[in-house]
């Protein structure tokens, strides 16, 4: 009887190991670099480049103490010829093949920004080179290392 | 239902076990990030609940162990606790549906208790999602599908295959954990000097 609990027991523990150990790389997105090796955003078809997004509106967001500057994703969506009105979900994808599914209504204010920078500097290196900021949404919301945002119609 | 003062504190005992796994391996798992952590802390506590049954098998019982694991959480150091706590409560739910279906706990209705109650994981979201955190019903499943196919590595055009596999893996840690809590709980009883017959009714 011991040993078939503690078999048990250990056949669970593996079974979580050996789960925590997969995923992988076919949801990663292949690159988050344009061809002249500038790092790039995808919204849809289109990319941007952070020096693109400094040509358009700014606007700062705060999270978590810190002060970003960014393009309202709303504003980024429509210039990449979406309408918020008219998607059912925007999926935003890290370059680790994270993503996080937003309802468009969550990205209407004007302070749900994509980040290209801080106020007072580049990105950390945790953020990458674009980032989603959402003030008042918790931190699995507020997606880093951002390469693609793809909308779902 | 009427409980016996040793019935009610044992029941505490197991619900605040449960909580205490909620409290400490839930906030490490949550802030690893490791994949499937609901799935795995739905049967750690659901084994610690069923176990906790295996002592009081009366009606009940379960919730109850639940609801004192639910409440524990409310300690919990900062993140959302709102979620956790709901899913606590409704994965003791469905394992009482299950075990009060018969009069005293077998390892068979451990098993179903388990797997039902850790699936229940997955199924959580789509109620409680739309329900308390204004989330649509679609953006839910879209967060459940990208998740299932992160976890299990596989690409957009297996749909089927990572719904049924989801599933499944949940399935199969609930069985698990409906077996190791019969163990448990006979072991345990049996080591207190406690008679195994009491509960064995298959």
């Amino acid at each position: 009887m011991k040993h078939k609990t503690m078999f048990l027991f250990l056949v669970m523990i593996a079974a979580v190991i050996l789960l925590a150990a997969c995923g992988g790389g076919e949801n990663t997105p292949d690159s988050a670099v344009g061809a002249d090796g500038v790092p790039v955003l995808m919204v849809g078809e289109k990319s941007y480049t952070a020096a693109e997004l400094e040509g358009m509106a700014q606007v700062e967001a705060s999270f978590k103490g810190v002060s970003y500057v960014g393009v309202p994703a709303a504003e980024l969506l429509a210039d990449a010829g979406y309408d918020l009105a008219s998607v059912r979900a925007i999926k935003a994808v890290a370059a680790d093949g994270y993503s996080v599914n937003y309802e468009p209504d969550v990205l209407s204010p004007a302070d749900v920004i994509v980040a290209y920078a801080q106020v007072d500097g580049a990105l950390s290196a945790d953020d990458g080179d674009f980032r989603m900021v959402l003030p008042d949404q918790e931190g699995n919301m507020n997606l880093r290392m951002m390469v693609e945002m793809q909308v779902v119609e | 239902m009427k409980l016996s003062t040793r019935e009610l504190v044992t029941i505490a005992v197991f619900g605040t076990l449960w909580g205490i796994v909620e409290m400490t391996l839930g906030g490490v798992l949550k802030s690893l990030d490791i994949p499937m952590s609901g799935m795995f802390l739905a049967a750690v506590g659901l084994t610690v609940a069923m176990v906790g049954r295996v002592f009081v098998p009366k009606r009940g019982a379960t919730i109850f162990i639940g609801v004192i694991a639910m409440l524990l959480k409310l300690f919990s150091l900062g993140g959302v606790i709102l979620g956790p706590m709901v899913g606590i409560f409704t994965e003791a739910l469905v394992a009482e549906l299950v075990l009060s279906t018969r009069k005293k706990p077998n390892q068979i209705i451990l098993m179903l208790a388990g797997a039902l109650g850790v699936v229940w994981v997955i199924a959580q979201p789509f109620v409680t999602g739309p329900l308390l955190f204004g989330r649509t019903f679609f953006v839910v499943w879209l967060d459940f599908l990208d998740t299932a196919r992160r976890v299990l590595g596989l690409g957009d055009s297996a749909l089927v295959l990572v719904l049924g596999l989801y599933i499944l893996i949940h399935l199969v840690v609930g069985v698990l954990a409906g077996v190791l809590a019969w163990n448990v709980g006979k072991q345990v009883r049996s080591r207190l000097g406690k008679s195994s017959e009491k509960i064995v009714e298959l």
